[in-house]
């Protein structure tokens, strides 16, 4: 992650962009519904969220390539709401890099400049420094289809980025490589973009890709903005179930809310466990409404509550049966099941985890209850199973999530 | 074995029946008798000799070659604004508008010349020109909007999109952008509209005088009236300026087929 000089104390500065109450319908089907986001200058914001969930079609309403039904785009404090995309000074890197197969890498690069009416001898000095900042000296003379994947790729930014653009946007635009170079793009973005100190705007559906590289995410569903906040915030504190699966894995834990005299515990059919009264506090959720507990899976450990040193009764702790067990390299997983459909997800370091944890052996797993994160149960949102992949079980997940905006 | 017996015994005659007229037509025109009679007693150059001699032929040569080239170009220019229009803008009856630009390959050629005669028989238009490149153009308009529009609906989207975001306004982004993708279909869509013309004798009958006549119609009139193996020079030519249209034609759509 990284962050913008100063970028988060001024808030006396207005917003590089803003997005208030953005709508867009196509036909019946709603694919950006009452979005609003603010971006501030030199920050790397991401709209993440699965396939079909309005981010591309947001980027574009900031680009002007589509015309929202309803609300404003505003523009270091300017409305461009109704402004052409070819006066709004954006650069975009689409998901098919979009390079011009009849001219060559540097003539792509030249076309921004040259639209712009930039003398050639400064078009030339630009490309090259632009080709040197991407690492593509000396492949200037390529056409396109001459150049790998990645090499477009670097193209297709450079040629975003070498007319100074105040905001980059990039749908997607690691999808097509393959995974070791997508890992060592995600630097070279990184990098550059701090290079040049631009306002990044970036989709991406790779939780761990919006992880890696972004200041603060927006996760979208359904075309409404979920949550908004830094990678640590959605992981630690989810607002929604949705949000919750979405990024990373998680346990669930389906129930009842029981608040009493400052005691907040979540009872399911199996278990009863108790949660910090301030975690269910934040959500306003009611006692007896029916509610789901986040955990994530570092924070639970295999074994009993560890008794004696628990004095305060701070652990919570279930018992259930070892589904099974994955050996993960540095850490070791296990699902297990609760009972009632719940299942439990645990990483354990390698050389820290417990000596017997058989498959068909029944354990006890435990938890600090101030690792419990209180959501409201959203009964649409089917459990990822087993949660090797929560990202496709959550694209078929359908209902409507509740907003919830910006920190 | 079955392919074999299809090959010989169905194909091999169907193209001698498409190709033989012409070959004979080929083969006459080196006739060195003076009547068109097939097979020729003698071979010789001397009809073509004719052809290039008699101010009938060499005029009627010169206006199919005006004729072409003016509602090649026109129906080009036209042609491409059109398809551009068709496929990219959003407008109400945008398929009855597609219908009717291609109305002219549907309604008979003789029925759309008559039509055409009486119109420009008003105009005062019968007989120049002008006429005959509009009434051409129009039939060849067709041709180039059919070849554009495809080459326009395959191009991909995001390119004029790129454009765009990259700061390029819509003219700026047809020239540097659109029309170098779709080009190689410009060009054939041309090609077919130079050849539409080229060859065409319904409507040039209607709007011809024998003060103006194009190369077919006068290749129809003279086979009416004196029969003399020049007809037979110009058809060959004809088809040889055709043949190279269409290879042509063929190098186009072998360009437009390489992905960029």
């Amino acid at each position: 992650m990284r962050r913008a000089p100063g970028g988060f104390g001024g808030f006396n500065e207005p917003a590089a962009l803003t997005l208030e109450r953005v709508t867009k319908a196509y036909g019946g089907l709603t694919a950006v519904d009452d979005v609003s986001l603010e971006v501030r200058a030199g920050e790397f914001v991401t709209l993440l969220g699965p396939s079909g969930s309005g981010k591309t079609t947001t980027l574009r309403i900031v680009a002007g390539l589509v015309r929202a039904d309803a609300g404003r785009i505003v523009a270091r404090g300017n409305d461009i709401t109704n402004m052409p995309a070819y006066r709004r000074d954006i650069g975009i890197v689409f998901q098919n890099y979009a390079l011009f197969p009849h001219m060559t890498a540097a003539q792509n690069i030249a076309f921004p400049l040259k639209v712009r009416g930039v003398t050639s001898t400064e078009i030339d000095a630009r490309v090259q420094a632009v080709l040197h900042l991407v690492r593509l000296s000396g492949l200037g003379d390529r056409f396109p289809r001459q150049l790998s994947g990645g090499q477009q790729q670097r193209v297709a930014l450079a040629r975003a980025i070498v007319f100074r653009p105040w905001l980059l946007l990039m749908d997607e635009p690691l999808g097509a490589l393959d995974k070791k170079l997508r890992e060592a793009m995600q630097l070279e973005i990184a990098r550059i973009s701090r290079e040049v100190g631009v306002t990044v705007l970036y989709v991406t559906h790779d939780q761990e890709e919006a992880l890696a590289m972004s200041d603060r995410i927006a996760i979208f569903r359904h075309g409404r903005v979920e949550q908004v906040g830094t990678g640590e915030e959605l992981y630690e504190q989810p607002a929604s179930l949705f949000v919750g699966q979405f990024m990373g894995e998680s346990t669930v834990l389906r129930g009842v809310l029981q608040t009493a005299s400052g005691d907040c515990v979540v009872a399911g059919a199996r278990w009863r466990i108790r949660v910090a009264p301030e975690a269910c506090r934040r959500v306003g959720v009611r006692s007896g409404s029916r509610v789901a507990v986040v955990v994530r899976p570092e924070r639970l450990r295999i074994g009993p509550a560890p008794g004696r040193s628990d004095p305060g009764g701070r652990f919570n702790c279930v018992s259930g049966t070892v589904l099974e067990q994955m050996y993960l390299g540095s850490v070791r997983k296990y699902v297990i099941d609760l009972g009632d459909g719940d299942q439990a997800i645990v990483r354990a370091q390698v050389g820290t985890e417990p000596p017997t944890a058989p498959v068909r052996g029944s354990v006890q797993i435990s938890w600090d209850l101030s690792h419990g994160v209180v959501v409201a149960d959203d009964r649409e949102v089917e459990p990822a199973v087993h949660a090797q992949d929560a990202r496709s079980a959550q694209t078929e997940a359908t209902g409507a999530g509740r907003v919830v905006g910006a920190p | 074995m079955n392919r074999r017996l299809l090959v010989y015994g169905l194909v091999v005659p169907m193209a001698f029946f498409l190709v033989a007229p012409t070959i004979i037509v080929v083969i006459i025109s080196f006739s060195s008798s003076s009547i068109l009679f097939f097979p020729p007693p003698g071979y010789g150059l001397r009809w073509y000799d004719q052809f290039f001699h008699v101010s009938t032929w060499t005029d009627a040569a010169a206006t199919s070659l005006k004729v072409a080239t003016g509602s090649m170009l026109a129906a080009t220019t036209l042609g491409t604004v059109t398809a551009l229009g068709l496929v990219r803008g959003r407008y109400p009856a945008r398929g009855l508008v597609n219908g009717l630009m291609l109305s002219p390959l549907i309604v008979p050629t003789v029925i759309v010349a008559l039509g055409m005669y009486i119109l420009y028989l008003r105009a005062h238009l019968v007989g120049t020109l002008l006429a005959l490149m509009v009434a051409h153009s129009t039939l060849s308009l067709p041709y180039v909007v059919i070849n554009v529009a495809a080459a326009l609906r395959t191009m991909d989207p995001t390119m004029e999109l790129a454009a765009q975001s990259l700061g390029a306004p819509p003219l700026r982004t047809f020239l540097m952008v659109t029309l170098p993708l779709i080009l190689p279909s410009v060009v054939a869509g041309a090609l077919f509209a130079f050849i539409t013309s080229w060859d065409e004798v319904v409507v040039s009958l209607f709007l011809s005088t024998p003060f103006l006549q194009t190369l077919p119609v006068v290749i129809w009139t003279q086979v009416r009236s004196d029969v003399d193996p020049t007809v037979a020079a110009a058809s060959s030519l004809v088809t040889g300026v055709s043949l190279l249209v269409l290879l042509g034609l063929f190098s186009a759509r072998r360009r437009a087929n390489v992905p960029g």
